[in-house]
């Protein structure tokens, strides 16, 4: 199902192409299936409970939306340092398979480090209907009272980037005031967990970050 | 003669890359995956928000994306600090620092190592004005927090025009449970 490039839309997506966050951030990356948007980390309206949300493949306009799928070949980790030596102690992986979203941990990892495998004997794991672009949202709480979402939002990311960007090339002085929100209208690809804080060990503080890994 | 060639060059490489957009996500419907087994390598890295965009120049974005992230500060402090002095006047001296006291080199140190600082026992904020990098919630207005400790200098109140980016929200309101995110547009 092919879409009809319009010049509009080839610029548009040229124009989006210079942005980010960590949107499209690096030649590498850039409109891969593993091209992490962002990264948040927040206490649950239950304050029992900590939240992580992965945003992926942004510059997702509502028509590329409809077509738009998790890769099944890259595994979304969320990393988890309880002792404060930034390395992962304990892991959450997501990773399509079908028309459902796996979730395996939290789980010590057999391996950290940039070359992963799927922690698939995880005592913790569950898996989830990937909410279809414009459908109800579709939520699931699994045993442990871990919390799971995957499928197409908004882009929760606002800033006016265009404009940061022309002032790194010397183009403009300021922003302007009104700013514009570069990402207003657009989607994103997402996948939210929240967890326990009972199951992320008993320190006050973790250290976390977001990865992609693909399968060789 | 020659501008003509490029921008038709430009509109091919575009339309081409547009293209192998849809196709991947095209190919990726029909594909059967089964199972968890195999090696899989790490492609993108992010901790707190806009560091390799902002901060990391482009011929090292990739090896950014692909480090450990123990390996982060070492390789990329210099990188980050060098850059936190040729963007900012608040940062481009040796006395200059910003409104948490941090000189470029002290921000750089902190910065390059990409991780979110999440509490498990208080409030989880970006900054919110008491608590600094204690998490990131979805409605953290983050880059006007990395805009205001990199331009505003010690008080906060140098070059007002680069501290903020006059948006403060987001273009859909948050839900107040979980998943938190607004249904797309």
């Amino acid at each position: 199902m092919k879409k009809k490039l319009t010049l509009l839309s080839i610029l548009s997506i040229f124009a989006v192409i210079l942005i980010a966050s960590d949107h499209i951030d690096s030649p590498s990356v850039i409109n891969t299936t593993s091209d992490i948007a962002d990264y948040y980390a927040f206490q649950g309206n239950d304050e029992a409970n900590l939240a992580f949300v992965v945003t992926a493949q942004g510059i997702l306009t509502p028509e590329n939306s409809k077509t738009t799928q998790f890769d099944q070949n890259v595994v979304f980790q969320i990393n988890i340092d309880t002792n404060a030596d930034n390395v992962e102690d304990l892991v959450i992986q997501a990773v399509r398979r079908g028309e459902r979203m796996w979730f395996f941990g939290p789980v010590k990892p057999s391996k950290t480090g940039t070359s992963i495998n799927i922690m698939q004997d995880a005592k913790i794991q569950d898996n989830i209907a990937i909410t279809p672009y414009k459908e109800e949202q579709i939520l699931k709480t699994g045993v442990n009272g871990i919390k799971y979402f995957a499928g197409v939002t908004d882009d929760p990311f606002f800033f006016d980037i265009a404009t940061f960007l022309k002032i790194k090339a010397g183009e403009a002085t300021g922003f302007n005031n009104p700013g514009n929100d570069t990402w207003s209208g657009l989607n994103v690809l997402s996948i939210a967990v929240e967890i326990p804080k009972s199951l992320l060990g008993d320190t006050e503080t973790i250290n976390t970050w977001a990865t992609t890994h693909r399968k060789q | 003669m020659k501008s003509t060639y490029i921008i038709f060059t430009v509109i091919i490489a575009l339309v081409a890359t547009s293209c192998s957009l849809n196709e991947d996500a095209g190919i990726k419907d029909q594909e059967v995956v089964t199972g968890f087994d195999g090696t899989f390598i790490q492609e993108d890295r992010v901790g707190r928000p806009a560091i390799t965009t902002a901060l990391i120049t482009p011929n090292r974005k990739d090896a950014f994306n692909l480090a450990v992230t123990k390996d982060l500060n070492m390789l990329f402090k210099s990188d980050i600090e060098a850059e936190l002095r040729k963007i900012s006047p608040a940062l481009a001296g040796t006395e200059d620092k910003n409104a948490l006291g941090q000189d470029a080199k002290v921000l750089a140190n902190l910065l390059a190592t990409d991780v979110l600082n999440v509490s498990l026992v208080g409030k989880t904020t970006f900054f919110d004005g008491t608590n600094v990098l204690t998490g990131r919630t979805l409605d953290d207005d983050v880059l006007d927090t990395e805009l205001l400790l990199i331009f505003g200098g010690e008080g906060g109140k140098e070059n007002p025009t680069l501290t903020t980016d006059n948006v403060k929200n987001n273009d859909k309101d948050f839900q107040k449970v979980f998943p938190y995110l607004p249904t797309p547009w």
